[in-house]
């Protein structure tokens, strides 16, 4: 009995060892139809000159069993009214990747778009827009909640001549993507927008690193 | 375990409840589309546009374009402005200094020291103030006197 306890002590920990840490991480529920609702606090993306708010991103979670491993699928983001004068075009399709690095919370949304502001007309800030964030697992029990996110990343994008000659033609601006009460100023706290499930809204969409 | 205070407890999940059904902002189109930005605080007008435009040509007029990066460049700052940005425009190199487009550059940075409604207008006045010091033809604004 002791003999057979040991060998089966010994597969386990050769099984443990075989299995790549990557499937480990994964998305769940599987083929789930969720939406990350902006909320009154939305994230933004956006640079000195002006911002937009993402006021909600859709996507479905990979069928299983590719939801049992990290990956990416495509979503769809949703803007509401930019800061005055400030206009963005996305040029792709979009993905959310999960989680965006290993063993971790976090999840990246990336594809190519353009910034533009009225104050500069001729440029353009544009490339691919990578905006990472954290996702916060809800429960089932003891308690029913749902997950949130909340975006907090910076990525450069370029400018370009737009029509005109563009005086930062070639150079890099950063691009905040961000969620916090006040935008641009000394002092605010980090909020999170909540994710539903809306193929099973009772299922939090979890994110496992 | 008995709660002790049962119906505060219940006023308490029902607030919770309430509170996590959200509230979406329910605004903007239902594709990743361009979305252009409208003045949301109120709808421009041409006396208000005027007034930005000639607000701005009158923070601009006399000024190089060097000269206005230099005198906005604080304000450009407290008004939220990256670090990296305004020393790109106030300390520029050779390549940006000398572009056609650095005039309106400066004239951008100027914008962000107004409110966001005015700052297109604002922009396009100090830029014209400044395309025309370097034209060497006087201000935009003495030739319309």
């Amino acid at each position: 009995m002791k003999r057979k306890f040991a060998v089966l002590t010994v597969l386990g920990a050769l099984l443990a060892l075989a299995v790549p840490a990557s499937s480990m991480a994964g998305i769940y529920p599987a083929s789930s139809q969720f939406e990350i609702a902006g909320g009154s606090t939305p994230p933004t993306v956006g640079t000195t000159l002006g911002s937009c708010p993402v006021t909600k991103v859709t996507g479905t979670t990979p069928a299983s069993p590719a939801n049992e491993s990290s990956g990416s699928f495509p979503v769809t983001l949703t803007f509401g009214t930019c800061t005055s004068g400030t206009s963005i075009t996305l040029t792709s399709s979009w993905s959310l990747t999960y989680p965006s690095v290993t063993n971790s919370y976090g999840v990246n949304m990336q594809g190519l778009g353009a910034l533009r502001y009225s104050s500069l007309p001729g440029c353009k800030l544009s490339g691919t827009f990578i905006l990472w964030g954290i996702w916060s697992n809800g429960l089932v029990t003891p308690k029913a909640m749902k997950s949130g996110y909340h975006a907090d990343s910076y990525n450069t994008l370029t400018w370009a001549d737009d029509g005109a000659s563009c005086a930062l033609s070639g150079k890099k601006e950063t691009v905040r993507w961000s969620q916090q009460t006040v935008i641009g100023g000394p002092s605010g706290y980090p909020t999170s927008s909540q994710v539903n499930n809306l193929t099973t809204p009772a299922a939090p969409i979890l994110v496992t690193p | 375990m008995r709660l002790r205070n049962a119906p505060a407890a219940l006023l308490v999940a029902v607030f919770m409840v309430t509170a996590m059904a959200g509230c979406g902002d329910g605004h903007g189109s239902t594709s990743a589309q361009t979305k252009a930005a409208p003045a949301n605080e109120e709808l421009p007008n041409e006396e208000t546009d005027g007034r930005a435009r000639a607000a701005g040509r009158r923070a601009c007029d006399g000024l190089t374009p060097i000269e206005a990066a230099e005198r906005y460049r604080r304000g450009a700052r407290r008004a939220g402005a990256t670090k990296v940005f305004v020393a790109a425009v106030a300390e520029p190199d050779t390549a940006t200094e000398t572009s056609p487009g650095y005039p309106r550059l400066v004239a951008a940075l100027f914008a962000t020291t107004v409110s966001p409604r005015d700052q297109s207008e604002a922009a396009a006045g100090c830029a014209e103030e400044l395309a025309a010091s370097i034209k060497g033809g006087g201000t935009a604004s003495a030739r319309k006197r």
